[in-house]
Order: C-alpha cells, then sequence, then structure tokens
C-alpha cells in the first residue's frame, strides 16, 4: 500500500472550507504569538480543528475562562470562512484535551443536578450553554434513571430541562 | 495620550492581528485602516472599517466584536501588554 503524502484523519478529501478553516486558524495563532500545531479532520457534518500548542502554559490562555477564548476563536473562523456564503457546516476548535476534560466536568455536573431533580422531584433548567455542552448533558443522562432531560426555547433562550419526573420512585444506584 | 512612544520596530504587538481579523472579515479590505497608539503599559487600538462593513466586524449582538476583543487579549496577554479595541463609526 501507499502512505498518501498528507493523510487526513477520518476523511476522504477535504473542502475548500475546511482549507481555508484550517489556513485562518493558523495564521490567527501565529499572530496571537502562541506557537502550534492545527490538525484538521473533516466529516460530513462538521469541521474539527484541534491545536496542540508547543508551550505547555498557552493551553489555559488558548481555552479561556470557561472556554471563552476557544469559543472566540470558533466565532472569528467561522465568520472569516462563510463570508463568501459557502455551503454551513460547523466549525468546531478544540485544545488537545481540554475537550474531554470539559466533558468529563460537565458529566460530574449533571450527575449532582440530576440527583438533586430526582430526590426533590423538581426541575433544574440550565441557560446560556453552548449547544455542544447541552448535547453532552443530554448524552450523559440519557441513561440515568428517575430523571429526563430536554431542551426548550430557541436562540439565546435555550435552556436545558433536567426533571426529576420519578421523584417518586427511590432507586439505588 | 502624552507619554506616546512610537512602537520599536521589530518589536511585538497585536496590530498586526487586528488587521489580519478586519480584513479578513469585511466585502471591501482596501478600507480597513488599522491604528496603534502605544502607551507605557497599555496599547489603544482603532479600528476603522467602510460603513457598509461595520455590520460584518460586530456581528449579531456584538458576537464578532467581543471575539475580537477576547483573542486580542490573549494575544496581548502573550506580550505582557494590554491593549484596547476601539471600533470607530
Amino acid at each position: 500500500m501507499i502512505e498518501p503524502e498528507a493523510p487526513i484523519e477520518g476523511a476522504g478529501h477535504v473542502s475548500e472550507l475546511g482549507r481555508k478553516a484550517l489556513e485562518t486558524l493558523r495564521r490567527l495563532l501565529e499572530l496571537s504569538f502562541i506557537p502550534a500545531e492545527v490538525e484538521l479532520t473533516e466529516a460530513e457534518d462538521h469541521i474539527l480543528l484541534e491545536v496542540f500548542p508547543k508551550e505547555e502554559g498557552d493551553v489555559g490562555l488558548l481555552v479561556g475562562r470557561d472556554g471563552e477564548t476557544l469559543q472566540s476563536y470558533q466565532v472569528v473562523v467561522t465568520r472569516v470562512v462563510t463570508r463568501g456564503g459557502e455551503a454551513r457546516k460547523p466549525i468546531n476548535i478544540d485544545v488537545a484535551g481540554y475537550g474531554d476534560q470539559r466533558r468529563a466536568r460537565l458529566e460530574q455536573l449533571a450527575d449532582r443536578l440530576a440527583e438533586t431533580a430526582r430526590r426533590r422531584g423538581i426541575e433544574i433548567r440550565l441557560l446560556g450553554m453552548n449547544p455542544a455542552d447541552r448535547r453532552n448533558v443530554h448524552m450523559a443522562l440519557s441513561r440515568a434513571k428517575g430523571v429526563s432531560t430536554h431542551s426548550e426555547d430557541e436562540g439565546i433562550a435555550r435552556q436545558l430541562v433536567i426533571s426529576g419526573a420519578g421523584g417518586g420512585e427511590q432507586r439505588d444506584g | 495620550m502624552t507619554d506616546t512612544t512610537a512602537p520599536v520596530p521589530g518589536s511585538l504587538g497585536v496590530k498586526d492581528l487586528v488587521e489580519y481579523m478586519a480584513k479578513a472579515l469585511v466585502d471591501i479590505p482596501e478600507e480597513v485602516a488599522v491604528n496603534e497608539i502605544s502607551g507605557e503599559q497599555t496599547s489603544v487600538i482603532s479600528l476603522k472599517v467602510s460603513k457598509s462593513d461595520l455590520g460584518k466586524i460586530i456581528g449579531k449582538q456584538g458576537r464578532t466584536a467581543r471575539a475580537m476583543r477576547t483573542i486580542l487579549t490573549a494575544a496581548s496577554t502573550k506580550i505582557r501588554k494590554r491593549s484596547h479595541l476601539d471600533i470607530l463609526e
């Protein structure tokens, strides 16, 4: 088998959109004095840009408080590449390992909230979450007993609801 | 600012970052003008774009402008400076 010259993980080809997003993020990081490698993974329904900072201290800087800085790079890259009105595909940016850590923390939080909702038979509403975080909470609680989750409203008011619907039934575990 | 110092040639600054973001976001990059006033600790970057492009720089509910400012803060932190972005209307 012939080794491909520039293997792109999990993708048959790289679209113009993906190539432009990669180029934009690389340039932004360079101009932000953050030396890093960026890897592109293009799937049918989204584009993932994963950043590997060369200086360890830059991980926290890139992520920012509550992921705010990372989110900002995502907003700017998305605006830049979709400016010409090309087909839209969500562009996600992650910093080596941060996404996994955040998911793990979210799952812990979700478990705690689910426990409260179940014990007291109440609804807990979470506002101001990004779509990825909401999806992860739904997934984390999809098999939890005595609670159900759904999302309500649109746009900035969108909220995730954890309902302790089965508040009466006490189950172990 | 009276104690303005001209940036040392070749010294690190965030002006290029702002200029790159602005030019990549607008329809008329030729009308992007970026100015930097460097104080001792703080840099003030002013950005002017074509009137028709102002919406692209600001974004829905100011989202794009806020993102640019956050990125600017990260870059400034890296070079141990503070900077402020002024978007001129």
